[in-house]
């Protein structure tokens, strides 16, 4: 299973290649003993975000997302509502690699 | 101090129908509450007045709000009537004009549409709103803050609604994405139109849909007018992707800044946790909507990219003219509505 550090770790210079790859591309996740599953997509300097159960890459998220189908989680470090995304990436001029539309 | 924005009606099933302001208005009011169907007097004529003034906007209000909630004692029959059409239509060619002064020419982008929409963003400045409203504005001011918002907010969501059978593939699924959110998922008490209704109560003030209708501004009743303008045409889909993800966009951040203002004012409590709400929902509809739905929509459609910035464009134009009126009149130690 999938601990919220996978979460911060996709944003941090150690993780490997292919991890990120499969985040641009939407990650599948299964946490198969508890039969939970989600999709995470890094966005191009933007957060995570994250369809599906996010219990099932970790039970904060799922709280904090108050029942929310889709959420976005922070990857720039300097949301002021951690663990979900405010928007400050933008104000900061976050930059990160990842998913940049149906045509990229 | 009981403010005189504050009242105790409750909510009834039907708007009320606006009082006209002009000739604009004047007509279209005369067409639809005439009891002769034959007795059609000829239309005015737009060119005279502002299009984006009190009387053009509010005779496009009108004319639009036939396909939603329509007005108490109207017939719904008017939603297609041939001389309301005609005269949308002149309104909004009027209106379309005004739009394409206000906007300039569009540049081709060089890169792709989320980072062209990134740079459309980031250029557009001007004095801000949200920032008075975190930091200076006072309890009168916060409570005409709110009943400029309702005269989108009752209804939001529904005028980018009407894209939806109009998309295909990435696109569409993009923007049920984005507006499953806006009506709460399936849960009615978490709808954003419901969840703006029950903070105007804790306000106290009239959660009535189009109830203070009659003392929105035309540049309040333009911000509506102009979804409605894109939404309702097929040929404008391009301008209506662009608009909403402009509207996302520009969200999180003023959203942040109104929350701070009520809370300044009025305490924890129900009218700032409507603005931590939108902070939190539009930080994952902004990706959607820039990303999936305008990017996925030009993709899909590249002839649409000049009209998917123009909306982008006009949707910023106009939120700035909506906050320089509240600003002005404020400063000048007026109310920014109308009497």
């Amino acid at each position: 299973m999938w601990s919220s550090t996978h979460l911060h770790r996709l944003n941090s210079p150690g993780v490997p290649h292919l991890c990120m790859e499969a985040a641009i591309q939407g990650y599948n996740v299964f946490d198969m003993s508890r039969q939970t599953s989600c999709e995470v997509t890094a966005y191009a300097d933007g957060p995570l975000i994250v369809r599906g159960d996010p219990s099932t890459v970790s039970p904060m998220l799922a709280f904090a997302c108050k029942g929310r189908r889709t959420i976005a989680v922070c990857r720039c470090g300097c949301s002021a509502i951690k663990p979900l995304c405010d928007g400050t990436h933008r104000r900061i001029g976050f930059e990160a690699e990842g998913y940049e539309g149906p045509a990229g | 101090m009981k403010s005189a924005l504050v009242a105790s009606e409750s909510i009834a099933s039907r708007p009320p129908l606006p009082r006209p302001r002009g000739p604009l208005s004047e007509y279209i009011i005369g067409l639809i509450t005439s009891s002769d169907p034959s007795d059609s007097q000829s239309p005015p004529e737009p060119a005279g007045s502002d299009p984006l003034g009190h009387d053009a906007q509010l005779a496009l209000y009108i004319a639009y709000e036939g396909h939603y909630r329509g007005f108490d004692g109207v017939s719904d029959s008017w939603e297609w009537d041939s001389r309301l059409l005609e005269f949308r239509a002149s309104l909004e060619s009027q209106f379309d004009r005004a739009l394409s002064d206000l906007v300039g020419a569009i540049p081709s982008p060089k890169e792709s549409i989320p980072r062209t929409l990134e740079a459309i963003v980031a250029s557009t400045s001007g004095p801000s709103l949200s920032r008075n409203v975190e930091r200076e504005a006072g309890h009168e001011q916060l409570l005409e803050f709110v009943v400029h918002k309702s005269g989108y907010h009752l209804k939001e969501a529904d005028p980018h609604t009407w894209a939806i059978p109009r998309l295909e593939g990435p696109a569409k699924a993009a923007l049920v994405e984005v507006q499953a959110d806006e009506y709460g998922g399936g849960r009615a008490e978490r709808m954003h139109a419901t969840l703006f209704a029950n903070m105007m109560k804790s306000l106290g003030l009239n959660p009535r849909y189009g109830a203070y209708i009659d003392i929105l501004p035309g540049s309040t009743l333009a911000v509506g007018n102009l979804i409605s303008r894109f939404g309702l045409h097929r040929d404008r889909r391009g301008a209506l992707a662009g608009h909403l993800a402009a509207f996302e966009m520009t969200s999180c951040e003023p959203n942040r800044r109104y929350a701070r203002g009520l809370r300044r004012v009025f305490g924890e409590g129900a009218p700032a946790k409507f603005f931590d709400e939108h902070v939190e929902a539009d930080a994952v509809h902004e990706q959607i909507a820039a990303r999936d739905l305008a990017g996925g929509l030009a993709f899909q459609e590249p002839g649409l990219v000049q009209d998917i910035l123009f909306g982008a464009s006009a949707c910023l134009a106009l939120e700035g003219l909506f906050g320089a009126r509240l600003m002005e009149s404020w400063q000048a130690g007026r109310s920014s509505l109308l009497p």
